[in-house]
């Protein structure tokens, strides 16, 4: 069965990171540090789940120490919708596996 | 050393603006941005990601290359087996078993660009996986001393052809492997979206 699009461990974390703070811009970097994904997997993903309207990009003012503006991202509702489902369905598969691990 | 480190971070991110496509220039200043802010100590590696990063874009922009490549390997797989089957015609008769070589090589060849047509990428790695494991098989046969019957001819063309086909179908696994992993893109990628209803600075 193929998998289904950003589905995988990685932009599960992604997911996760930024629906922790729904409503928060979040940084390149601070996404890096809480995901813990280097940015060699960490961009390529941003790309896509922009491409795919789940990600809201935008520019921001630099605030000090920052001297140039930093480019910010959160979800938008369809990737909000996306990673609740998303993270849910991870959540459940796990505890399902524990449980077969358990029996 | 922590200059060093930022020039080597900074000349890293002048190889990424080299290498993304240019649809994906708002991000390419994204990561210069971020790449900025951060410490020198980290800056480094933080690049070095990024440069991983576009190069895997820039694999995502050339979907046709997949196509192309799959079937650039085939028509060469065609040629061999055209070249092989002609060498066998030529030596039958007098050389049965130069010729039973030329003819395995041939038919191996020919079935392999068949599987590749008939199963796409996935049937191309089926085919030089198994090809390889054969030639493999045939070097280590070879060198394993269990060859001694067959003249000191014969045993060199075998061995050639073990040889030269372990290269060609690592070449060939290595691709397939590579194009394999690139996902087609829907035909004109959005990247409009950036900044779509945010105000821009800078």
């Amino acid at each position: 069965m193929p998998r289904r699009p950003h589905s995988s461990l990685q932009a599960a974390k992604l997911f996760a990171a930024l629906a922790a703070r729904p409503h928060a811009w979040q940084h390149g970097y601070d996404l890096l540090r809480q995901t813990g994904l280097a940015s060699g997997t960490l961009y390529p993903l941003l790309m896509r789940l922009h491409e795919a309207g789940y990600l809201r990009a935008r520019w921001e003012e630099p605030v000090m120490p920052a001297r140039a503006p930093r480019h910010s991202y959160r979800l938008t509702a369809s990737g909000a919708a996306f990673a609740r489902a998303l993270l849910a369905g991870r959540e459940m598969h796990s505890r399902h596996g524990l449980r077969e691990k358990l029996a | 050393m922590s200059g060093l480190r930022r020039l080597i971070a900074s000349a890293l991110m002048d190889l990424c603006a080299a290498v993304l496509p240019t649809v994906k220039d708002e991000w390419l200043r994204a990561m210069r941005a971020e790449a900025a802010h951060i410490g020198d100590q980290h800056a480094m590696g933080f690049a070095a990601g990024c440069l991983l990063a576009c190069f895997k874009e820039r694999l995502r922009y050339m979907s046709n290359i997949p196509a192309a490549a799959r079937y650039g390997m085939v028509a060469v797989m065609v040629l061999c087996a055209v070249f092989a089957a002609r060498s066998a015609m030529h030596m039958r008769g007098e050389q049965g078993l130069t010729a039973a070589i030329f003819g395995g090589v041939a038919a191996s060849y020919a079935l392999a660009a068949v599987w590749s047509v008939l199963k796409g990428g996935r049937g191309l790695i089926e085919a030089a996986l198994i090809l390889l494991a054969l030639n493999l098989a045939a070097a280590v046969w070879l060198f394993s001393g269990n060859a001694t019957e067959i003249s000191a001819f014969n045993g060199q063309l075998i061995s050639a052809v073990a040889f030269e086909g372990v290269v060609i179908w690592v070449v060939v696994l290595g691709f397939s492997f590579l194009f394999a992993r690139i996902p087609r893109l829907p035909a004109r990628p959005n990247n409009s979206r950036t900044n779509q209803d945010e105000p821009t600075f800078g």
